[in-house]
């Protein structure tokens, strides 16, 4: 069958067209973020290493830049998940606590030794003393809604690595402390070596009226370490009456906050 | 008859084909560090922003508002002065700070905002970090503006406001953009609620990596810092915008989101702030 010229013609110059806006147009195209994986990446690395820094003074910055140029950022490395690094808070440096503080999250410890190895020789030339570094498996994580902004306690949801999705389905919690890159922010590193239980952690996070989220781990020597976040973080008193109850604690402003790229 | 019509169609329809990709792809391909000014170049009336983030002495906060509330004007007439935002950290153990400011010339921008940094100077702990750009777009619940007047994100107090830092690989600049004003369109496809506004700024130039992260990772190869300003009423809207609790996972949403971060030098700071100050 000849079909018409001018139909031939017009289908030909119009097909191109029809496809370069249903491409641009496809709800596909129009979909870049996708912040949920990474944050279900977070929250399934059952291991991770807190690590505690005394960078001399006036080398904070080449410090910073030495930790990401010789961790995971710019390594494929699967087995880590994330990290943040907090420097001390204004007012922490009074109370004898000025230590830059890493949390790395990972999904085994033989990654996290790896990192931890290889980076050590390379910020050495910045700091005062060798690192202290604690390793611990996760017990749980601590999400709170939003009740601090709607001016009541918050109810917390406890989460536990590849268990329920739920809080990446539902409107459950916040997941400001999952999000990758939010700098700014209070962080709060509580070391317990005994006398605690997963139980009485979680009763004191309960009473933390601007807590955003926080991972609860634990040690090989029967002990605990916490981190957490804050949308609003405990005033003075109240930060100094949960560091008196830790056996070590130190509080910190996010510097850095990614995933490996 | 038949053959001059076909021309004509085909001519026709070549030009829409071109017209329609001139809008939703990159210009053209231009040589290397240049691909953010041909962005900038296609804006008539161009805005300048300042955005300063202050580290305060703690318990030098109030002096500091105090202070910084004078504004920005200055001695700016007309159309010189545009906009000033003063941002406050949400909590407050972090006696951070940001100004937004947006003039319609670079050189008053840098003078004004220069005395404004020395008239608060001592009240900080550490140098104010200082950076002026260009905006490039705008996006609010009425629709995607490429040439913005810098009004558009209105004058009220309360509410939250994100300030992103990012430092892209030259090389890979062009994919940054797209896969970002991507992200833009689909949030505001989304008819977010609380949704104010974002807006995407532009370095006016490649500075040294010092005067473009001071106090975090500095970029190896020189580039321009990428910003993205943006307002919700709440931050429990910010993050259901961001968070999107109904999509299914794509390869191609992958492909985009993982090109957009590998293109950043070294990791990006992503400040959450309230507005305290909007005139």
């Amino acid at each position: 069958m000849n079909r018409r010229p001018t139909f031939v013609a017009v289908r030909q110059a119009v097909c191109p067209v029809f496809a370069v806006c249903a491409l641009a147009l496809s709800p596909l195209a129009a979909r870049a973020d996708e912040p949920a994986m990474m944050m279900m990446n977070l929250v399934n690395a059952n291991y991770a290493e807190v690590t505690v820094y005394n960078v001399k003074p006036g080398q904070e910055q080449a410090f910073l830049e030495a930790m990401v140029d010789n961790g995971p950022y710019h390594r494929l490395m699967n087995g880590a998940v994330g990290e943040k690094v907090l420097a001390p808070l204004p007012d922490e440096a009074a109370n004898g606590r000025s230590a830059w503080v890493s949390v790395a999250r990972y999904l085994d410890s033989v990654t996290a030794k790896r990192v931890s190895s290889a980076r050590d020789k390379k910020v050495a030339e910045f700091l005062d003393g060798p690192p202290t570094r604690t390793g611990g498996t996760l017990v749980k994580h601590v999400f709170a809604d939003w009740g601090w902004e709607k001016g009541r306690a918050p109810a917390l949801v406890d989460v536990q690595a590849n268990g329920s999705d739920r809080i990446f389905k539902e409107r459950l919690t916040s997941l400001s402390f999952l999000k990758t890159g939010y700098t700014g922010q209070a962080g709060f590193v509580e070391f317990f070596d005994q006398g605690q239980t997963p139980t009485s952690l979680r009763a004191s996070l309960a009473n933390r009226s601007g807590l955003s989220g926080a991972s609860i781990y634990a040690t090989p020597n029967k002990g605990y370490f916490i981190y957490s976040e804050y949308f609003s973080s405990p005033s003075g008193a109240q930060r100094a009456s949960l560091q008196a109850e830790a056996s070590r604690a130190q509080a910190g402003t996010v510097e850095l906050n990614y995933v490996p790229r | 008859m038949h053959a001059n019509l076909t021309r004509r169609v085909a001519l026709l329809s070549s030009a829409i084909a071109l017209a329609f990709l001139s809008a939703t792809l990159p210009t053209v391909a231009v040589a290397q560090g240049e691909y953010e000014q041909t962005l900038l170049a296609q804006k008539a009336t161009p805005v300048f922003a300042q955005i300063v983030i202050y580290d305060v002495l703690p318990g030098r906060e109030a002096e500091f508002e105090k202070l910084i509330a004078l504004g920005a004007k200055g001695g700016a007439k007309g159309s010189e002065f545009i906009n000033d935002r003063v941002l406050k950290n949400i909590d407050a153990a972090s006696p951070q700070y940001a100004t937004y400011t947006k003039f319609g010339n670079a050189g008053t921008a840098q003078a004004l905002t220069t005395s404004r940094i020395a008239a608060v100077r001592a009240l900080l702990r550490r140098d104010a970090e200082s950076h002026l750009a260009q905006m490039d777009k705008v996006y609010t619940p009425k629709g995607e503006l490429n040439a913005p007047n810098g009004r558009e994100l209105g004058t009220s107090v309360g509410q939250i406001a994100h300030l992103g830092l990012f430092l892209p690989t030259p090389s890979r600049v062009e994919d940054y953009y797209a896969a970002l004003y991507k992200v833009k369109v689909h949030t505001l496809n989304r008819k977010p609620r609380g949704y104010i506004g974002d807006e995407l700024l532009i370095e006016t130039q490649r500075n040294t990596a010092q005067l473009q992260a001071p106090y975090t990772p500095r970029p190896r190869e020189a580039t321009r810092l990428s910003f993205n300003y943006g307002e919700y009423k709440k931050l429990e809207d910010a993050e259901d915008s961001y968070v999107d609790r109904t999509q299914e996972t794509s390869p191609e949403m992958i492909t985009l989101e993982r090109t957009f971060y590998s293109a950043l030098q070294v990791p990006n700071r992503f400040y959450i702030f309230k507005v305290i100050g909007n005139s």
